[in-house]
């Protein structure tokens, strides 16, 4: 890689150009070849693979169609022409006029079957992942620092119970005394705090287990590091030993585990969905999935896939901002 | 998703994980807002909101995907049909004034109601009747709009012959149209405005303009639909019990997967009805005061069809061994409660051509376990199955994925056909690819397939076993085609019953298939909400519905 000259600037300029422009373009551009890829490789494998599900919904001797009205309908959605044929005509409805299609089961546009999913979802994933690093945090401090006797080695066990409890017991539970026993909150209600909380709650419990996880024994693995031998034997406080050197260095690991957690809050919000019946893009796909609609199905995993990529992404560009080493790294 | 928890094993697993006193505690909380302690001769009142919840909602609603049990509940609330049938499964008109036929029965005239509007303001009128008819008999390829299977396909054209006479012609003679039209879900009359759009503005339900005495204010793909009271609303069936707008001012339909949260929603006076509640919880909810409404209507009980192309079915001893091991009384006392009944035959026994054939398939394991031994069954394996030329005799079957108690009826149907040697193995198969893995046409053909569907009238017999037609039983038989052909050539309801009955005992003589349970479709509801009852589909009817404060 070419060395880029940097300038000196003031320090907030500085981080933020302080890796190489070509870093950055690499990672973008990985990221989208790894989308087109997805996409290209979904269509193969819905297409490809025998047992058409259009034709097969089609052939149902329940519809009782002729064969003349199959060919029709085959015709209607292009489902008679070569795969290569089919992927250009998608890729081209796509790109040009930004029509994923239409949804089999739905029956709709597949763009408005998944805009509709996408706020809900966005909304429980997102006051989710706040829970869930709240949780974390507070567990992993408390783990840490809590003497045994007061709790710290229960604290230590709670990551692994959480990622024990099946996310649909925990959701069934929590409305069976929140809302059916307490009458805090209605399951006919989807919108609103109340809606969103339990739900949220539900999502975060097995989700923090890992983020604390990570986070106890990267708080464990800094603390008998040398330099914080040498922090503690030069007299510093408890606190600041916290916050100057072992949250920084445990910070890392942590924010890896972060990204890859997403994937779990797509995963568990498709069950806490279902459960609390709120609709959103995890019902979305688990409709789309049950019912072998592929078109939404696509557009659902393509879109599953840009957001994992860009988390990542986010991900990658922010390591070197907490680690000097990194950022000598890619500047090189 | 499936995993189904009885309420009362929640309880114990919540005890578990949130600590017991605190359950405790909330016990009390628990309890049934809606008792009911009802006044029989309180006067309706007008007003109100209902939640309805659904195990499951559609994504889209154009009128070809409403024909599950689970939709059409929904669509009926706020669409009509030109025919239903009552709660005594008699056809009467609803939309038409009734009918006229030719002598070979190729045309029927239809009189149209007058002074009745769609909910945007259009006119049912013969042309808008024709312009749906001809959309549901033919569909639109051009616009991937399928016909109603259900329609015969000798449909040719319906004209409108005055402002409120409607011609429809056919290519073949079928006596059975007006019944066949009156027992498809997917045929209620639309405003032109709806039906002339494209599939997929058809599927958007802030399209549908219909004639109900409700009308959809808003909906979520998959999750409600919200209806709304139309204030001028007159032209109830001639069933109802009053007449005017419709009492409820507010139904939201809500789709409610886990059958545990829909009873504890019930329970808890967050929902006034639940479709499909697990029979288990049905005892419970009579003890609190709740409503359980089990229509049992005109159609097939819950049984299996045997697949006589499968491997091993060919064998009528074999078959009928199969049926003669089943103790259905004790499915019923085991799964099911008072309210659920054993079958007599392939048909509900309210069905008007029922027939009771109870004799031909009575419990009777030594009888079951002989026939078996004649077959040549006669080695076991290592487990206690049955054995010839090393072969065990064992069957596969794909339990429902359009109902709700299919698993729990097939295992204890597994129980006792081990108890004469016959191995019954439940495979699982997804809600879409159900259809195809089950088709008749499928290689190998799978020996069992279940049956739990409606039928207004015998020509349905027509429709699931005629070779020509969905072919349930896998493989064509000369004299029941001849039956089921003669059944759709008769011209008299009495000629057609006592045909069905022929065909009835044909099935059940030949052990072509298994009767089990009737089935209905049922529902629990508050105890304060008054005038529900369902219809002779069954559908749910909410229209003379009340809430009682």
């Amino acid at each position: 890689m070419a060395t880029v000259a940097i300038p000196r600037r003031p320090r907030s300029a500085r981080l933020a150009g302080s890796y190489n422009a070509r870093y950055v373009i690499a990672r973008i551009g990985q990221a989208v070849l790894a989308v087109v890829l997805v996409y290209v490789l979904i269509f193969i494998i819905v297409t490809v693979l025998p047992g058409n599900p259009v034709s097969a919904r089609l052939r149902s001797p329940e519809l009782n169609y002729t064969e003349k009205q199959i060919n029709d309908l085959l015709a209607y959605y292009r489902l008679d022409r070569p795969v290569w044929a089919q992927l250009g005509y998608a890729l081209e409805r796509l790109i040009l006029h930004g029509d994923w299609g239409l949804s089999l089961d739905a029956g709709r546009p597949v763009t408005s079957v998944i805009r509709g999913g996408i706020p809900s979802t966005l909304e429980l994933a997102g006051a989710s992942f706040v829970i869930a690093a709240l949780l974390a945090f507070v567990i992993s401090i408390g783990a840490f620092y809590l003497p045994a006797k007061l709790g710290g080695g229960v604290l230590r066990t709670f990551p692994s119970l959480f990622l024990s409890m099946p996310n649909f017991l925990i959701g069934l539970v929590i409305i069976d005394v929140f809302s059916f026993n307490l009458g805090w909150f209605k399951i006919t209600t989807y919108d609103g705090l109340s809606a969103l909380i339990y739900p949220a709650v539900t999502l975060a419990i097995p989700v923090s287990a890992p983020i604390a996880q990570i986070f106890i024994s990267a708080l464990d693995a800094a603390r008998t590091e040398q330099y914080s031998t040498v922090a503690i034997s030069k007299g510093i406080g408890r606190f600041t030993l916290l916050v100057r050197h072992l949250l920084p260095n445990a910070a890392l690991p942590t924010l890896t585990i972060t990204a890859i957690i997403v994937g779990d809050l797509l995963g568990g919000s498709m069950i806490t969905e279902a459960v609390f019946g709120r609709p959103g893009l995890g019902t979305v796909i688990e409709t789309a999935a049950t019912d072998q609609d592929v078109p939404v199905l696509q557009a659902a995993v393509t879109l599953t896939a840009v957001l994992f990529l860009v988390i990542n992404l986010i991900v990658d560009l922010i390591y070197p901002l907490l680690d000097p080493r990194l950022r000598r790294a890619t500047a090189r | 998703m499936t995993f189904e928890l009885d309420r009362r094993n929640l309880f114990s697993l919540g005890a578990l994980f949130a600590g017991s006193g605190l359950l405790a505690a909330c016990a009390g909380a628990s309890g049934s807002p809606s008792q009911g302690t009802s006044d029989v001769n309180a006067q309706p009142k007008a007003g109100g909101e209902i939640f309805y919840l659904n195990a499951f909602e559609n994504a889209g609603w154009a009128q070809s995907q409403v024909g599950s049990w689970h939709a059409l509940q929904v669509w009926g609330l706020f669409a009509e049909y030109l025919f239903y049938a009552n709660s005594k499964t008699e056809i009467a008109p609803h939309l038409a004034t009734g009918y006229t036929h030719n002598a070979d029965f190729t045309k029927f005239n239809i009189g149209i109601r007058k002074g009745v509007t769609f909910s945007n303001g259009e006119k049912l009128d013969a042309q808008t009747v024709a312009l749906n008819l001809n959309l549901v008999g033919l569909g639109d390829s051009s616009r991937a709009i399928p016909r109603v299977a259900n329609i015969p396909k000798v449909y040719k054209q319906a004209t409108a012959v005055s402002d409120y006479e409607v011609e429809v012609a056919l290519t073949d003679p079928f006596p059975a149209f007006i019944q066949q039209l009156a027992g498809s879900s997917n045929a209620a009359i639309l405003a032109p405005a709806t039906i002339k759009l494209p599939l997929a503005e058809q599927s958007d339900l802030k399209n549908t303009f219909a004639t109900g005495p409700w009308v959809v204010e808003s909906w979520k793909a998959g999750k409600e639909v919200v209806l709304k009271r139309r204030d001028d609303y007159n032209w109830p069936r001639p069933d109802a019990k009053h007449t005017g707008p419709a009492y409820l001012e507010k139904i939201t339909i809500q789709q409610v997967s886990q059958n545990l949260l829909r009873v504890g929603a019930l329970e808890s006076g967050q929902a006034q009805v639940v479709h499909y509640t697990q029979p288990s919880a049905e005892s419970r909810l009579q003890g609190e005061g709740f409503k359980i409404i089990n229509a049992f209507a005109s159609g097939s009980v819950w049984g299996l069809h045997i697949r006589v192309n499968a491997r091993n079915t060919q064998d009528v001893r074999v078959r009928e061994a199969l049926n003669r091991a089943i103790d259905r009384q004790e499915i019923i006392n085991t799964l099911y409660n008072s309210g659920w009944k054993v079958a007599q035959g392939p048909v509900n026994s309210q069905t008007p051509w029922a027939v009771d054939l109870t004799e031909h398939f009575k419990y009777d394991p030594a009888r079951a376990n002989r026939l078996l031994n004649e077959a040549g069954w006669t080695g076991r394996d290592k487990d206690g199955y049955r054995t010839k030329d090393g072969e065990t005799l064992e069957f596969i079957e794909y339990p429902s994925v359009f109902i709700t108690t299919s698993r729990d009826d097939l295992t204890l149907i597994a129980q006792q056909w081990k108890k004469v040697g016959v191995k019954l193995t439940l495979k699982n198969v997804d809600y879409d690819n159900y259809n195809t893995i089950t088709a008749v046409t499928i290689k190998p053909p799978v020996p069992l397939y279940e049956i739990h569907w409606g039928a207004d009238y015998p020509t349905f017999l027509w429709r699931w076993w005629h070779s020509g037609q969905q072919n349930q039983f896998g493989a064509p038989d000369k004299e029941l085609d001849t039956l089921l052909e003669q059944v759709i050539a008769a011209k008299t309801d009495a000629e057609v019953y006592s045909l069905a009955k022929k065909v009835q005992q044909f099935v059940i003589e030949n052990h072509y298939f298994i009767p089990v349970h009737e089935f209905p479709q049922n529902f629990s509801a508050a105890g304060n909400l008054k005038g529900i009852s369902t219809d002779g589909y069954p559908r749910i009817r909410l229209y003379d519905a009340w809430l009682d404060a």
